[in-house]
């Protein structure tokens, strides 16, 4: 829809930058079964470029359930086949926490966010 | 669903073969068209909406295969809809709002030649959505497609897979015939230099919105003859499948 006012905050707002070459996708918002699909394309997109390493910056991300966790790993499982490293920026206790409970923390590395 | 990568882009039909087979499915499909209206059934009862929708590049034959598709048609009986670029009034809409009216009811059959799909293909494309719009263009439409199918459409979507050479010669052949030359826009032209984002965004089309309540029937479409027969056959079989799967008796 093309209106006079911005357009409504989207549940998921997915931001695409670059440093030093590397390609970050930062997840502003939900990421659940609504946000899923939008997510699961954009890294996919990102992929197609077959970049050595892409970061997903999870610091700005409110919610997280099993759908967001079900990507990145097979994300993961998917870069590790073909030599490409899948990075994270920790998130919030709530994401991290989700890592723990499902023991899922060791499977990422982590990085610091850019300066 | 079959992938792009797989079409076998030679499939072709001789004259005869085709008149033959077309007869033959247009007689059925008229039919099959009569009992779904209510109009040849005892009990009267009206069949499910029928709803064929086509998506395909510039000059892929979607207008012949839609006339074939509703020869044998009273025309009473069948609705076809053209989408083009939306206009001004239109675009202050949700991107699926002007598709509601032409939507079929029980006992309807509407064709549509391009669709909500242009969200995904050309606003993608061309940049007339955002990426954060089109992106999410793939899971609405999902949801969109399931809730017509729940409350009982059948749903048939074609997409009509030429190659660049093919697309090529018939521009040139439709720039030489007075008849078809309205046809060709310099934005076809424009469109046929961008063919490698076209095709990122069928192959992502095929595969973010193919599932079980409507799925993608990719079309060869190189020979015009091939594609026609393969449409009305498609249709015909998505029907017979779709009224036995309601528990409508075929007839």
């Amino acid at each position: 829809m093309e209106g006079e006012g911005p357009p409504s905050q989207p549940l998921l707002r997915l931001e695409r930058t670059d440093h030093e070459g590397v390609p970050y996708l930062e997840l502003v918002g939900e990421v659940d079964l609504s946000t899923a699909g939008p997510f699961k394309l954009r890294l996919e997109l990102i992929e197609r470029e077959e970049p050595a390493t892409i970061v997903v910056d999870l610091r700005r991300v409110t919610f997280m359930d099993s759908i967001g966790l079900g990507i990145l790993l097979a994300h993961r499982l998917r870069s590790s086949k073909v030599g490409r490293e899948l990075m994270l920026i920790q998130g919030s206790k709530q994401v991290q926490d989700l890592f723990e409970l499902t023991g899922t923390q060791d499977q990422f590395e982590y990085v610091q966010a850019p300066a | 669903m079959s992938t792009l990568d797989a079409l076998d882009m030679s499939l072709k039909l001789s004259k005869e073969e085709e008149a033959e087979r077309l007869e033959g499915a247009q007689k059925r499909l008229l039919e099959l068209r009569l009992d779904m209206a209510g109009l040849t059934r005892k009990d009267g009862r009206l069949g499910p909406p029928l709803c064929v929708l086509f998506e395909g590049f510039d000059a892929s034959g979607k207008g012949g295969a839609i006339k074939r598709l509703v020869a044998s048609l009273d025309p009473r009986h069948v609705r076809v809809a053209q989408f083009a670029a939306p206009t001004y009034d239109e675009k202050r809409h949700h991107f699926l709002w002007r598709f509601g009216p032409a939507l079929p009811g029980w006992g309807g059959m509407a064709v549509l030649d391009r669709s909500w799909y242009g969200r995904v293909l050309v606003e993608r494309v061309e940049g007339f959505a955002t990426v954060e719009q089109w992106s999410r263009a793939y899971t609405e439409i999902v949801g969109f497609e399931r809730t017509l199918a729940l409350e009982g459409m059948l749903l048939v979507k074609f997409w009509l897979h030429i190659s660049d050479e093919e697309q090529l010669k018939r521009f040139k052949a439709r720039e030489k015939d007075p008849l078809k030359q309205w046809k060709l826009t310099d934005e076809d032209w424009r469109n046929r230099e961008n063919r490698g984002q076209y095709e990122e965004a069928v192959r992502d089309m095929l595969e973010y919105t193919d599932h079980q309540h409507a799925a993608w029937h990719v079309v060869e479409a190189d020979s015009k003859r091939y594609a026609r027969v393969k449409v009305i056959e498609t249709v015909i079989a998505e029907v017979e499948r779709g009224m036995a799967a309601r528990g409508l008796e075929v007839p």
